[in-house]
């Protein structure tokens, strides 16, 4: 194996500027160098390029993460799709693992016999990042930028953060990977003043982000995703091509299997055509067949981007540029489809697995040296349900963040003790169509008429797009301390027992 | 504004943002003696220049963006995260006719919207006649038609506004106000209902 060529520090003083990619995929963690951004190189991936894979290996008793990962059979994958959920939220059956200890709730995985959140997966995979990073630089990584999907909610953010901690490291900014993948491409360069569409199909997730430049900031005009939808399903989309195709539908998914399809996939995005082996029969597959294959999950993906549009109000004509960031948009179908939209071919100069951690590098850079200013936007409405399951919307998606709005209610019985909050997330405009974050309640109100007790609450997103919530009784001003915690991830018990755990280590 | 800082116990006033003796951040606080158009050092206005303001809301966010004090002390950042959604919020009322508007009325003059919900009969009957329209409406033509038929209503109403602004009229402008919203939110309606047509009518042409 070829000996990384490691150049002397720049400088030893100050801290390490980090940028990180969590990918449902793959994870990548980059430094700037003084001058520009470096992705730092996996022992087994020069490009950087760490396999979100984790498992636990019962001989070493150890953690094992990335390539060395991805030949056990009951390593767990894509576990981005489960942080921040509860059981009644995901299909775990597609994940070929006991997950027999997870409540509503909290997802628990047994491997072997370890026991894990999703939050403590994803911390295992940062720790083997940062220690990718601190031997190739000889530095010590304390604070890092971390992306996550634009459209990700307020319970998933929390639990990366969460992650992060557990890992050891102090997030500077959580950055929305659409917005990071436009930082790469540096915005400032776009002189035509006109809005930049980024599409973002990453692992697991999609994204797609408007951004324009305003005088001296960079604003996010609007955002959208589905964060069910990313280039594992295109994958499995191929493999059920691939099974009709030597008669063989019902036979159960194996990894093997998910690598041919992943391989056909990236062959195709070279080639017109493949030969090869798959299930002991030897077949041929045209492009025009895996593009038939996934034409439904393109479709998909289109109908986001113009639903962004419509948001931004904008035509696809006012788009000055398009770039295109997540190893999924190699397909040359992707291209040609999003240019037939704008008119216009996309960019894709900077590798598209890089693009994101290259951003969150850039920003933690401008985090650190007074850079320029990017305001995002609240991915997803943020409401109250109130009396009979109807949502009233707080803040409205697309807000700019950080983002403050007040509310007024009164008590609706007479002699009214108690007042329940239950806070929801998403577009719809009832209870059951939104997702639940939060309950939390007002307790020991004075005893009055129906309506003579006014509350306030108070809605608050920082830049990291994180809810904090209050309410405070008017009358007495009396304030109930409290603090929202979502119904789904780590208990602020869990997570202090395992920093806990991780000190004792 | 003149406030003085919190941070330094310096008694003399200074101006809002930074204290001018220790050059901490100073909160903003919206109220009597502060409104959105002092955040953005305007005067009250019904018509606000996009070009100005655009200019002045990205010389607020770069002064006062958390991003900017990512190293600094807890209480700075916090009190920069809050004028920063304060100016977010201005900002976003000073970007839309119907937002200025009611901010003046209810905010700066203090017409309290319970007082105009009941409509006068003969809104209340072209409402009631708006409605049926609006689901009477089967293809993109017809929601292009009605969308300019709310676009003349639309502007003719600002008319009204403007005209009791400026005769101070306070009562009526709130009550041609609410009409204004309820223009704003069938164009909404309308635009999104359009857009929907349009995917549609694609899909069928296919």
């Amino acid at each position: 194996m070829k000996l990384y060529q490691i150049s002397e520090p720049q400088s030893t003083v100050g801290e390490l500027v980090i940028g990180i990619d969590l990918g449902t995929t793959n994870s990548l963690i980059g430094f700037y160098d003084g001058e520009k951004v470096q992705i730092v190189p996996d022992k087994y991936n020069q490009k950087g390029v760490v396999p979100s894979i984790m498992t636990f290996d019962s001989n070493s008793r150890q953690f094992k993460v990335g390539h060395e990962a991805m030949n056990d059979l009951e390593a767990v994958k894509s576990v981005k799709r489960l942080i921040g959920k509860g059981l009644k939220d995901t299909i775990l059956d597609l994940y070929n693992i006991d997950y027999k200890e997870s409540s509503d709730e909290v997802i628990k995985l047994n491997l072997r016999e370890k026991s894990l959140s999703p939050v403590e997966i994803s911390a295992e995979i940062l720790k083997y990042l940062k220690k990718n990073a601190e031997e190739y630089t000889g530095k010590k990584v304390r604070k890092a930028v971390i992306t996550v999907p634009a459209h990700f909610d307020d319970a998933a953010r929390i639990a990366t953060k969460d992650a992060a901690k557990i890992a050891g490291i102090e997030i500077l900014r959580i950055l929305n990977e659409p917005t990071a993948a436009a930082i790469a491409y540096g915005l400032n360069n776009n002189h035509n003043n006109k809005p930049i569409l980024v599409y973002d199909l990453g692992g697991g997730t999609f994204d797609v982000s408007i951004l324009k430049r305003n005088h001296g900031i960079m604003v996010v005009m609007a955002t959208g995703g589905d964060n069910q939808l990313g280039g594992d399903d295109f994958d499995h989309a191929i493999l059920n091509m691939l099974r009709k195709k030597v008669g063989q539908e019902s036979i159960k998914t194996t990894s093997d299997q998910l690598k041919i399809a992943n391989y056909v996939k990236t062959y195709l995005s070279n080639h017109t055509a493949w030969t090869g082996e798959f299930l002991s029969e030897n077949i041929s597959i045209t492009r025009t067949e895996i593009i038939k294959a996934c034409q439904q999950l393109i479709d998909r993906t289109l109908q986001t981007t113009r639903d962004v549009l419509f948001s931004a109000k904008l035509k696809p004509q006012e788009i000055g540029q398009v770039i295109l960031a997540g190893g999924a948009t190699r397909m040359p179908i992707i291209q040609s489809s999003i240019e037939k939209i704008f008119s216009k071919k996309p960019l894709i100069n900077i590798d598209p697995d890089q693009v994101v951690a290259i951003g969150a590098t850039l920003q933690a850079q401008a985090l650190t040296h007074r850079g320029d200013v990017l305001v995002d936007v609240v991915p997803l409405s943020l409401g109250i349900e109130l009396l009979g399951g109807i949502v009233e919307t707080i803040i409205a998606r697309n807000t700019p963040i950080p983002a403050i709005a007040k509310k007024y209610y009164t008590t609706y019985k007479d002699n009214q003790r108690g007042f329940k909050i239950h806070i929801v997330q998403g577009e719809g405009d009832t209870v059951e169509s939104c997702r639940s974050l939060a309950r939390i309640e007002l307790s020991d109100l004075p005893e009055k008429p129906a309506g003579e007790v006014k509350l306030e609450v108070v809605f608050k997103v920082n830049a990291d797009g994180i809810l904090f919530v209050s309410a405070t009784e008017l009358d007495s001003g009396k304030s109930c301390n409290l603090e929202v915690k979502p119904t789904y991830g780590l208990t602020e018990n869990d997570l202090e027992k395992l920093l806990q755990k991780q000190q004792d280590a | 504004m003149i406030k003085s800082c919190a941070s330094c116990t310096d008694s003399k006033r200074h101006q809002k943002m930074f204290c001018d003796d220790c050059g901490k951040v100073q909160e903003i606080k919206l109220g009597s003696n502060l409104s959105i158009f002092d955040v953005f050092g305007f005067d009250v206005s019904l018509d606000i220049d996009k070009e100005i303001l655009d200019k002045k809301y990205s010389e607020l966010i770069t002064l006062m963006h958390p991003d900017k004090f990512a190293h600094a002390t807890g209480d700075e950042k916090s009190i920069a995260e809050a004028n920063t959604a304060t100016i977010n919020k201005a900002y976003s009322i000073l970007s839309s006719e119907v937002e200025i508007y009611d901010y003046i009325l209810s905010d700066i003059k203090g017409i309290s919207n319970d007082k105009i919900l009941e409509d006068d009969e003969e809104f209340l009957i072209e409402k009631i006649h708006l409605y049926e329209e609006l689901s009477s409406i089967t293809s993109t033509e017809k929601c292009i038609n009605f969308r300019n038929k709310l676009n003349g209503l639309y502007n003719n109403t600002l008319i009204d506004i403007r005209k009791n602004i400026s005769k101070k009229s306070w009562g009526n402008a709130a009550k041609e106000l609410a009409k204004l919203r309820f223009v704003q939110n069938l164009i909404n309606i309308v635009e999104k209902k359009e857009y929907m047509l349009e995917i549609e009518e694609k899909t069928l042409r296919k």
